[in-house]
Formats: structure tokens, C-alpha cells, sequence
């Protein structure tokens, strides 16, 4: 296997990084370690987008902490709790032996917590679009292009 | 695996360390961030058993360091200066580290010098900084300690040797499970690899916390009051700054919870949400003013 | 053994202790044996031509191992003086100090190990030179009146009055941080019982008015401070001998004493090197003084030892009476504690 990596880092401190699987699986991960937003989170969140989007197919390997350490260099132990997390998330299953992997049928898990928490960011977006003039119609209309232009997954 | 306990030192007539404490978990990167002139190296000279701390102790798995080469032994330390025995060749170093560290391993110097390409029979003054402390980080990783401590590993280093020192350390805590103690004065060297983070200045630790703590615990608030704000919000206990733009509160935390937000919300609000608030901020806010005109941050 | 020793401090150290060892060597090579090779050939050439008369010309073996070799005693203290500053020359920078007191090696182990191999530095070239002028004394046996058993003494006798100064010089070195400096104060320090014993007794003589011979106790001193020239160590005497009392022969007096003192010399300042290095803070590296209590002593030491030397510079002439004495002492005390303060402050940083 090899692994080709594009890596940028700006003034932010921020490492744009691709990385290309000989097995057909690319990653694009954008952490920024100044953000409010604990780097864990970021991988989890971006791991999470990855899969959505379709960049990562289900059954792709994802890198080991080590490959995912060094790429983004980024303590290995954060990669780790980040790859903890998906699993819990049931967003990927580690093999023994083999690799971690996308599993075959994500299905995201609506816990309480990050319910409300979309319930609060899709609040913050009506309240500003009101103010904007823009109606409910619209706002619907908008969504359903959003979810057209993700593969509505 | 590396315990401070209440170390004090006195240089001249200087207390360069003022009561530290500090304690790091094994298989773990630690940074102490700090100016230059704030005792990190000093701290860094006691904990590697250099200095014999006037007050407290140091231990590394359970065992005082100072005079002890059975502790010694495991530990790896890079200084930040790597001018020694200038009129040594790069073997010679080699032979002199193999013979004292039993644990010494010369397939792993080898293959670390497959990267680092370093000339073997070059004498130690005509090596340059980078390629110095690329010798320095090999033969501390071919011993393969359990500890390994730094100081301003990457200061003076271009960006691209940089990386490769840093990916190493990643590497090494990612193999062996190797517990790292890494000084910087600038943030942004540490703030991607460390698990946690102190600031020392002046001598003294002003703040120590992971950096993912202290992103989930300090948090800049922007509230609306439906009425007049509770006249006593100064003064609660979570409240670290508060500042007034109109009917807007900007609220800093230091130790932001639910039960802090079900607080506020308890006060008739009208708005409540998060503002982005940077790490050089966070750390200000954490640390204290003394911080603001700190080059640490940078 | 592995309590003091370390094979890789030994590593570190071999290179002074090598070059050490060459040129002390070389210098003895020289000095005696090849001047001996050479008058060993003056004399075969004088006895070809029947110049040799009397019968004492076969005691130049002797004397030329036992007196002729001033100058060598000299370059040899050079060479030991230089062996200590180098050795401790590395472990006093900060960087090269630090990495040791970082490395798996105990205080003793460090401390042990360079003395060890500075002390060998000292004895190898003395077995080397001793073998040579063995097979030498035995070729041209014919050609020598001295007893064997002198080159023997006079080979321990050298190595461990070197090895006395070595270990001298060496404890100066713990108790002190700057290198340069310790071995200046250091080689002072050996002529200090010598000065202050003869000294004190002619600067007291003056300020009470008494003459040599007036009161015993100062005249006792003097001549004890004759004592405690090092050189007068590896001194010879001559000695008459029976049967005739006319032909003398050099040789060593109180042998075993000497080498009894000189062996309790070499391990008493090894010994307490030991126990100073081991309280040694190494933030001092570089610094004059490792111990804050020696900067009275060393204030105070240079102060007098200034004074006195002012008074003898310009006090005791005729004219200056009690007080001028006395004048002389205290301003010359007062300038040497002045001074030595300065220099004290300055390095102490």
C-alpha cells in the first residue's frame, strides 16, 4: 500500500491534507489546531463528512493512527480518541490484523445531545434568514438543493 | 510516569522555580511553553537529573532521578544547545552512547539514519544545527527510552526538519508507547502534538490543562438579556471577564458547563450563543494578563 | 568495580589520558635515556682514548637519573597540569557537563574514572621508561657503578610525586568551576604552606625586633617551611661510603616514608575530590567557585597572602618601624581583599 500526501500548512497553522489510498480510498481532512473546536472533534466531524459526501466509500481503510499521525502531524493519542469515537458512532470498525475500515451501512446515530444541538444551529440559520427576507418556502427549497448537491445520503 | 512535586530552585540569587508541580501520564507528549528566561530549561535540568532541585522532587516511574543512572538510563534527553565535544567524531559519539546505554540500539540508529543521512566521519563542530540535533534526536531514539525529554528540539530548524523531528516524536509515542516532554517558546510548535500543555512564566506554572480541556472549558458567550442582567453576574464564580457592547454581555468562562448555561438561561435571556474565541486568546484568558505581550502565543 | 568504573567514561577519557601518556613519554625518553645514551658514548669515546682516571666515573648512571633532570621535573608538571585542565575542561561547559549529568552515570563513576585513567596517564610512561632503562642498565653493566635498586626508587619515587600534584590539582579542580583558573590557583596553592612557613616568622621577627636565633618556635617554622617544598621529595643525598668514607653514591633518605606519605597524599586529595564532586552543583559549571563557603576563604587567603607579600616588597627595609610594618600589611590586606572580592563577584555572576 502506499500512501501519496499533499500537505499545506497556512499562517493559521492549518494543514490542508489529502491522502490517497492505493485501495481507491481518498481522505481530505482540514484540521486547524487554533480553532475553539478540539482537534479530535474536527476528525471525528470531518471523518464523518468524508463519508457522507461519498469520499469515503463504505469497506475503504482509513489510515492507521500512525499514518493519520504523521500525515496531519497531530499527537497519535488524539487520533486514537477520535477513531474511538467513530467507532462508537459505529462510523468505522477496526479489524483486527487488517485496518480500520468505513462500515458497510453507516447509519448515523441521533443522540440527544447532538439533536438539539442541530435543532439550535438550523434556529440560529431561520432567525438569520428572516432577517435576510427570506421565507420558509425558500429556506425548504435551499435544503433540498443542499441534500441534491451531498448525493442526498 | 513523570512526577514534579513541589520543586523549588534557587540560581545565584535567583528562584528561577517557584513551587512547580506537575505530573505526566505514560505514553503521553507534554509541552511547557514559556519565554526564554522563564526556567523551562532549568526545569528541564532538574527533571533530567542535571540540577538538584533546593526544594521538592523529581521522580520518573516512582524513582528520584538525581544521581541515579538506573533511572537515567531510560531517559533520553536533547538539549537545547548540542555544542558538546566539538572535536568528536559523529562514530565516536555513536561508540561513547552505545557503551553506556545498555538498551542502546545500533540498527535502529541505522535505519533512522537512512533519513537523516548524517556522515559518520565527520567531527561534531563541522556538522550544522539541524544536522546536530538530528544526531542528537537519533541517538537519543536508538536508546530507546521510556522518557524522552526536549528542549527547543525545533528552534532554528527550517519548517521541513521541523516536521521530520516532530513526526519521529509521533512516531516513537505512537510505537512504544514513549512518554514525551517537549519545551517551546512559541504555541503553535506544540499546540497540534501535545496531550497536554503548561505555561510557565516567571518561574511559576500558570496554567496546565489539555488543550482539548481547555477548549471545552473556556468560552466566550455572547448573551442578551431580556431585562437588566442579574446584578451579582461579576461575581459568579464562573464568570472569569465580562464586557457590555449595548444590550450585548460578552461573557469569557473558565469553566464552562451545562449547568453554567441552564444558569444563565435561568436569568430571562433572550440570546445566548458561543463566539469563536482563538487559542492565543484562551490562553490569555487562562493564564492570566501577565500573557498579553507574550511572544509564547505566537 | 562497575560501582566506579565505566568503560564508556573511560572512552570519553582515553584521549587526554593517551596524549597525556605520549608526551610524557617522549619527554622521558629524552630525559634521562637518551642523554644517557649520549654520555654513555662521550665515556666509551674517553675510554678509547685512556682519559677515564679515578674510580668514580661509573656513578654517572646515578646521578644522571637521580639529579640531572631539573628541567624534566618541570616539563612533566606542565604536561600533569595540562592533563587535569583538559579533563575537566569538557565536563565544566555547560552543554558537554550537562550531557553527562544526564547520561546513566553516577558521580563517583564520573569522578572515579577520569582519576583513574589521569593516574594511569602518569604511571605508563614511567613503566615503559623503566623497562627501557632496565635493559639498558643491564646491556651496559659494565659501564655503571650505581646499584640497580636506584632506578627502581627513583621511578616509583617520580611517578608518585607527579601522581601527588596530579591528585592535587585534580581536587582543586572539583571544588573550583572554571578549569583555566582552578589549575592557576591550584599550582599557587602548592607553594602556599611553603611561603606562609617562611613568611610569617621573618615579617614577626621584624615587628617584634628580634633577630635570627632570638626566639626558637619562629626559627622552628622556617626551617619546617624548607620542608614543605615539594621538589625536596624527590630529592637525593649524597652518602659516604664504607669502607673509605671518601667515594660517596646518591641515594634516597626515609624511602619508605616518602612513599608512604606521597601514597597517603594521592589518596587523601582523591578522596576528598570525591566526596566534593558528589555535592558538586553543576549550575556552577563555569562559575570560580562550586561551594559558597570557600569565597571567604579564598577573599580572606588572597587578601593575606598579598599583604604579606607587599610587606616584603616594600616594608622591610630599614626605616619602616612597627607601625610602617604594620601600614604596609593592612593596606596591602586591604587592596588583596578588595581586589579578590571584584574578581570573586565577577565570576560568580
Amino acid at each position: 500500500m502506499y500512501i501519496k500526501c499533499t500537505s499545506s500548512t497556512n499562517t493559521r497553522g492549518t494543514h490542508n491534507t489529502i491522502a490517497r489510498f492505493g485501495d481507491g480510498g481518498d481522505i481530505l481532512l482540514n484540521i486547524d489546531a487554533r480553532s475553539s473546536k478540539p482537534i479530535y472533534e474536527q476528525i471525528v466531524e470531518q471523518v464523518k463528512e468524508n463519508i457522507m459526501k461519498g469520499i469515503l466509500q463504505p469497506g475503504d481503510r482509513l489510515p492507521s493512527v500512525r499514518e493519520m499521525s504523521t500525515l496531519l502531524t497531530i499527537n497519535p493519542n488524539t487520533v486514537s480518541k477520535a477513531y474511538q469515537e467513530l467507532e462508537r458512532e459505529k462510523a468505522i470498525e477496526t479489524i483486527r490484523g487488517k485496518g480500520t475500515f468505513v462500515t458497510q451501512n453507516y447509519q448515523p446515530k441521533k443522540d440527544e445531545d447532538k439533536l438539539q444541538e442541530v435543532r439550535d444551529l438550523l434556529k440560529k440559520v431561520v432567525i438569520e434568514s428572516h432577517y435576510m427576507g427570506l421565507g420558509q418556502a425558500e429556506i425548504i427549497a435551499m435544503l433540498e438543493d443542499i441534500y441534491q448537491e451531498l448525493g442526498e445520503r | 510516569m513523570i512526577e514534579i512535586n513541589e520543586v523549588t530552585k534557587i540560581l545565584g540569587d535567583r528562584e528561577v522555580l517557584k513551587n512547580i508541580t506537575l505530573g505526566v501520564t505514560k505514553g503521553t507528549i507534554f509541552g511547557l511553553i514559556g519565554e526564554n528566561g522563564a526556567g523551562k530549561t532549568t526545569l528541564i535540568k532538574c527533571l533530567t537529573g542535571i540540577y538538584l532541585p533546593d526544594q521538592g522532587r523529581v521522580r520518573i516511574g516512582e524513582q528520584e532521578v538525581f544521581d541515579n543512572p538506573a533511572v537515567k538510563a531510560r531517559i533520553g534527553y536533547v538539549a537545547d544547545q548540542n555544542h558538546c565535544f566539538p572535536g568528536m567524531k559523529v562514530k565516536e559519539l555513536i561508540r561513547f552512547y552505545r557503551l553506556s546505554y545498555s538498551s542502546f540500539s545500533e540498527e535502529r540508529f541505522q535505519s533512522l539514519n537512512q533519513v537523516f543521512q548524517l556522515d559518520l566521519n565527520k567531527r561534531l563542530k563541522q556538522l550544522s544545527k539541524g544536522m546536530k540535533m538530528r544526531l542528537a534526536l537519533g541517538l537519543n531514539l536508538s536508546i530507546q527510552p521510556e522518557v524522552l525529554v526536549l528542549d527547543e528540539p525545533t528552534s532554528g530548524l527550517d519548517p521541513i526538519v521541523k516536521r521530520e523531528v516532530t513526526n519521529l516524536l509521533l512516531q516513537e509515542v505512537e510505537e512504544r508507547d514513549t512518554t514525551i516532554f517537549i519545551s517551546s517558546h512559541h504555541l503553535s510548535d506544540l499546540e497540534r502534538i501535545c496531550d497536554n500543555i503548561a505555561i510557565i512564566q516567571e518561574g511559576q506554572i500558570q496554567y496546565v490543562n489539555s488543550l482539548e480541556g481547555m477548549k471545552r472549558n473556556i468560552k466566550k458567550l455572547q448573551v442578551v438579556f431580556q431585562e437588566e442582567p442579574p446584578q451579582d453576574l461579576k461575581d459568579w464564580p464562573e464568570v472569569l471577564a465580562m464586557e457590555k457592547l449595548g444590550r450585548v454581555h460578552y461573557l469569557i468562562t473558565k469553566e464552562y458547563s451545562r449547568e453554567f448555561e441552564e444558569k444563565l438561561k435561568g436569568c430571562r435571556l433572550m440570546f445566548l450563543e458561543e463566539v469563536d474565541l482563538s487559542l492565543e486568546d484562551m490562553f490569555i484568558y487562562a493564564a492570566g494578563e501577565g500573557l498579553k505581550n507574550g511572544k509564547v502565543l505566537v | 568495580m562497575a560501582k566506579y568504573w565505566s568503560k564508556a567514561l573511560f572512552y570519553n577519557e582515553r584521549r587526554n589520558g593517551f596524549w597525556a601518556s605520549a608526551f610524557l613519554t617522549g619527554l622521558l625518553v629524552k630525559t634521562p635515556l637518551i642523554d644517557m645514551i649520549s654520555n654513555l658514548n662521550h665515556l666509551k669515546d674517553a675510554y678509547e682514548r685512556g682519559l677515564l682516571t679515578g674510580s668514580d666515573w661509573g656513578r654517572w648512571f646515578g646521578e644522571m637519573l637521580l639529579l640531572g633532570n631539573g628541567g624534566m621535573l618541570i616539563v612533566a608538571l606542565i604536561i600533569v597540569g595540562w592533563l587535569v585542565l583538559y579533563q575537566f575542561r569538557d565536563s565544566r561547559q555547560e552543554a558537554a557537563g550537562d550531557l553527562m549529568a544526564s547520561m546513566p552515570f553516577t558521580r563517583r563513576q564520573i569522578i572515579f574514572t577520569k582519576w583513574v585513567t589521569g593516574v594511569m596517564a602518569i604511571a605508563v610512561p614511567f613503566v615503559v621508561i623503566f623497562l627501557l632503562l632496565t635493559v639498558f642498565y643491564w646491556v651496559n653493566t659494565e659501564w655503571i657503578s650505581t646499584p640497580f635498586r636506584l632506578l627502581p626508587q627513583w621511578a616509583t619515587l617520580y611517578f608518585l610525586f607527579l601522581a601527588c600534584f596530579y591528585s592535587f590539582m585534580f581536587f582543586v579542580q572539583t571544588v573550583m568551576g572554571h578549569p583555566g583558573i582552578a589549575s592557576v590557583i591550584g599550582v599557587i596553592c602548592t607553594m602556599i604552606p611553603w611561603y606562609l612557613l617562611s613568611a610569617i616568622p621573618v615579617i614577626l621577627r621584624q615587628l617584634l625586633g628580634l633577630n635570627y636565633g632570638d626566639a626558637a618556635l619562629l626559627d622552628g617554622i622556617e626551617r619546617l617551611g624548607e620542608y614543605t617544598v615539594w621538589t625536596r621529595w624527590v630529592r637525593p643525598r649524597y652518602e659516604y661510603l664504607f669502607p673509605d668514607w671518601t667515594t660517596h653514591q646518591l641515594i634516597y633518605t626515609h624511602y619508605g616514608l616518602k612513599v608512604i606519605s606521597m601514597v597517603a597524599v594521592i589518596v587523601l586529595f582523591y578522596w576528598l575530590a570525591q566526596q566534593a564532586y558528589a555535592k558538586n552543583p553543576l549550575e556552577k559549571n563555569g562559575k570560580l567557585l562550586m561551594f559558597r563557603f570557600l569565597e571567604p576563604v579564598l577573599i580572606w587567603g588572597f587578601a593575606v597572602c598579598l599583604g604579606m607579600l607587599i610587606v616584603f616588597l616594600f616594608g622591610l627595609g630599614y626605616g619602616s618601624g612597627f607601625f610602617g610594618l604594620v601600614l604596609y600589611l593592612v593596606a596591602g590586606t586591604a587592596i588583596g581583599y578588595w581586589l579578590a572580592k571584584k574578581a570573586v563577584l565577577y565570576y560568580q555572576g
